[in-house]
């Protein structure tokens, strides 16, 4: 039996077309970067190439500057270090402010700051699951650092208003920083109309293998590198040598993404849509985010009466590959659990599943998917007693 | 952190045998009703322990019938799928009990119970309070059969909802010296982290784990210098009386709990000291006398047992 892959916002098959960008430099010899033979030449070709890409699909400025590393996780860490040596230990500004539920690599680099003794406010998010951004103004100072938002969340889908947010960052002159992993692909992204002065991004949401990363920088930004050692403008920000495949990779990857956004992540949320018609037809099931404000491929539920891992655990022997954030100790428990977040009933805590789709999944797929679903709700809920004798 | 930490062990597909098994064909899931108790001419008891809003829930039913054993278990839960492996497990375990044996089923057999081979933990550490929460479950069960009021005790985790006396009995039983050896035991503290230590943002509590973990520490501290009879010298060494202090010690930590769970038991009759070696003499008690395991099995793992944590000379000789 086939399985279903569900899990799409953590991390995606490769693309056969990313496959065969990166392979020239998987297969043989590949060279350094920096190299002046002609095997160097290769390298740069493609390094050239996919950045031409990334600045295109970004739409960013000519005097912006866009360089690659590891993962969204290291960009993010770039970033909040370099505020907190260059603005924060020089004693120019003394805050930052971050979404509530940001990924994990900005919890804990928050945390771990707010211990070093400088102020971290964290934006709640409403009723709806998207970040209250008039409550950016109750924290807001023109002595704030940072504010830091990701463009969507990761669990839920959720898309913030970013736009909303940059402007009143504009307003008081203080930097923006978004984490885009989930976004680019997803929704339309311009970075001439949303004034951002850092966007991070990472390649396993794309298709492409992980292990590359995106750090977009407006012109006139400050940074330091997180990791030392680089030897020309390209490696400025991240030393180290580059890793040539994964970037042709993710230059390829974020190429297909967004020529395809129209009509493929139409078609990814005609079948996310479908599954959830299917899943709501269950009895207890809550759709978390509402459907406006959700990006096309992801849909969280809440099932009333039915343990997020148990869940995973039958829809795994079913074939199907979902996940969830609040098993503990997989998942990525923030602080409170969403429902609780949101402000819902505290009993569907640990009751979230999600279902995050990509272009490789089927209308068939969806079925199948909502057919074991219920057969595992059903089974699940055979555990508990009747609702009338709880 | 050593390799073994770093290993990337303890995700479903390393649970063992036993678990997958009993989470995948559970047998005793389901409810007891008054009915079924008419039917088993029992009476019907039923506990509940922990909440869905913390992520695991169990009731426990059960039928006692007029000796006072339990006829027939059962159980409901709202949770992962390792607790309902450990909730059948229990429930198989309470069949033909008495309250007395149940009280009997700690963390130790619990586990034991659930292991594939008995030197290989059944769950990585991160899992243990899912065992801990089917036993504290029975202890429920084991008061109200025995008719106890419980203790009223103040929750400290406000997400996991495990109460102050839950932890305390914790680093007591377990001995755990860490804050994350509570959160591995409890629950308590691994979600969202408040309970831990005073925070500055955030709201003071009555008691944070931290705290607990001092005070109990330093009781347990109090009390070891007190109780310890048991000389911290070689066995060899000892004298007769030590070393059969030394033994009981031993048979009621490793051995008598499975004897026990089996309906039997055994009793020191004698030690003596032969050369170098030290004569044991037993005797098995109920359902161990007559066994046939008695004078194989079940004794080469007494002595197995003696003889790693006391003394290669030791020799265990039934009667």
């Amino acid at each position: 039996m086939q399985r279903i892959y569900l899990d799409n916002n953590r991390t995606t098959a490769v693309d056969p077309q990313v496959l065969a960008a990166m392979k020239p430099f998987l297969e043989g010899s590949y060279a350094d970067l920096h190299a002046l033979h002609s095997d160097g030449a290769r390298s740069r070709k493609a390094y050239n190439e996919a950045l031409e890409k990334i600045y295109a699909t970004l739409h960013a400025g000519e005097k912006d500057s866009v360089f690659f590393c590891s993962g969204a996780a290291e960009a993010n860490s770039t970033v909040f270090y370099s505020t907190y040596i260059n603005f924060i230990l020089s004693g120019r500004k003394n805050s930052i402010i971050i979404g509530e539920r940001e990924p994990l690599s900005i919890l804990q680099i928050a945390e771990f700051l707010e211990s070093q003794g400088v102020r971290v406010h964290r934006i709640p998010i409403n009723g709806d699951g998207v970040i209250e951004h008039e409550r950016l103004l109750d924290y807001i100072t023109p002595r704030t650092a940072l504010v830091s938002v990701s463009m969507v969340d990761g669990e839920s889908g959720a898309i913030e208003p970013i736009d909303e947010i940059a402007a009143i960052c504009r307003r008081f002159e203080v930097p923006l920083h978004c984490d885009a992993t989930h976004a680019v692909g997803k929704i339309a992204l311009d970075l001439q109309s949303t004034e951002l002065d850092y966007l991070t991004f990472s390649s396993e949401t794309l298709h492409a293998p992980a292990g590359t990363g995106v750090l977009y920088m407006r012109k006139d930004s400050e940074l330091l590198p997180l990791v030392w050692g680089g030897r020309s403008e390209a490696e400025a920000y991240r030393g180290g040598p580059l890793n040539i495949a994964g970037i042709a990779a993710l230059g390829k990857a974020v190429e297909l993404a967004v020529d395809s956004l129209e009509f493929e992540m139409e078609d990814v949320r005609d079948m996310r849509d479908m599954l959830e018609e299917r899943l709501k037809e269950i009895e207890g099931v809550h759709t978390l985010v509402p459907w406006a404000l959700r990006v096309p491929n992801t849909l969280l539920v809440a099932i009333e009466g039915v343990e997020s891992e148990a869940l995973l655990y039958e829809l795994d022997k079913e074939g199907v590959s979902a996940y969830s954030y609040t098993v503990y100790p997989y998942g990525e428990w923030i602080r409170t659990a969403l429902p609780e977040a949101m402000g819902l009933q505290r009993s569907l805590n640990h009751t979230t599943v999600g279902f995050a789709l990509s272009r490789y999944n089927s209308e068939e797929e969806m079925e199948r998917t909502a057919e074991a679903v219920k057969r595992a709700v059903e089974y699940l809920r055979s555990f508990m007693p009747s609702k009338e004798s709880l | 952190m050593s390799k073994s930490e770093m290993l990337m062990n303890g995700c479903w597909e390393s649970y063992p045998f036993k678990i997958e098994m009993l989470a995948r064909k559970p047998k005793n899931q389901g409810e007891l009703r008054a009915e079924d108790a008419e039917k088993l001419e029992g009476e019907l008891v039923s506990v509940e322990y922990g909440s869905v809003e913390s992520g695991e829930w169990i009731r426990l039913y059960c039928i006692v019938d007029s000796d006072k054993r339990v006829a027939a278990c059962r159980y409901q839960l709202f949770g992962p799928p390792v607790l309902r492996a450990a909730a059948d497990m229990a429930a198989l375990l309470c069949r033909n009990k008495t309250a007395a044996e149940i009280e009997k089923i700690d963390y130790r057999n619990l586990e034991y119970f659930l292991r594939d081979h008995p030197s290989n933990p059944a769950l990585p550490s991160n899992r243990n309070y899912i065992v801990n929460f089917v036993v504290n479950a029975l202890e429920r069960m084991v008061d109200k059969l025995e008719g106890r009021e419980r203790e009223e005790s103040v929750q400290v985790c406000k997400c996991a909802g495990v109460d102050l006396l839950t932890i305390e009995k914790a680093i007591r039983d377990y001995d755990i010296d860490s804050i994350g050896g509570i959160g591995d035991y409890t629950k308590a503290g691994v979600l969202c982290g408040r309970c831990i230590s005073h925070s500055s943002n955030a709201p003071a509590r009555e008691h944070y784990l931290e705290d607990i973990l001092k005070k109990v520490r330093k009781e347990l501290l109090e009390e070891g210098k007190a109780k310890s009879d048991i000389p911290d010298k070689p066995f060899s060494q000892m004298n007769l009386e030590e070393k059969r202090a030394a033994i009981e010690a031993t048979i009621d930590e490793y051995i008598r709990a499975m004897l026990v769970m089996d309906g039997g038991d055994m009793e020191i009759i004698d030690i003596k000291e032969n050369g170098v070696n030290t004569d044991l003499y037993i005797r098995y008690l109920g359902a161990c006398s007559g066994c046939a395991s008695a004078s194989t099995g079940t004794l080469f793992a007494i002595e197995g047992i003696l003889k790693q944590k006391l003394d290669p000379n030791l020799r265990v000789l039934p009667l």
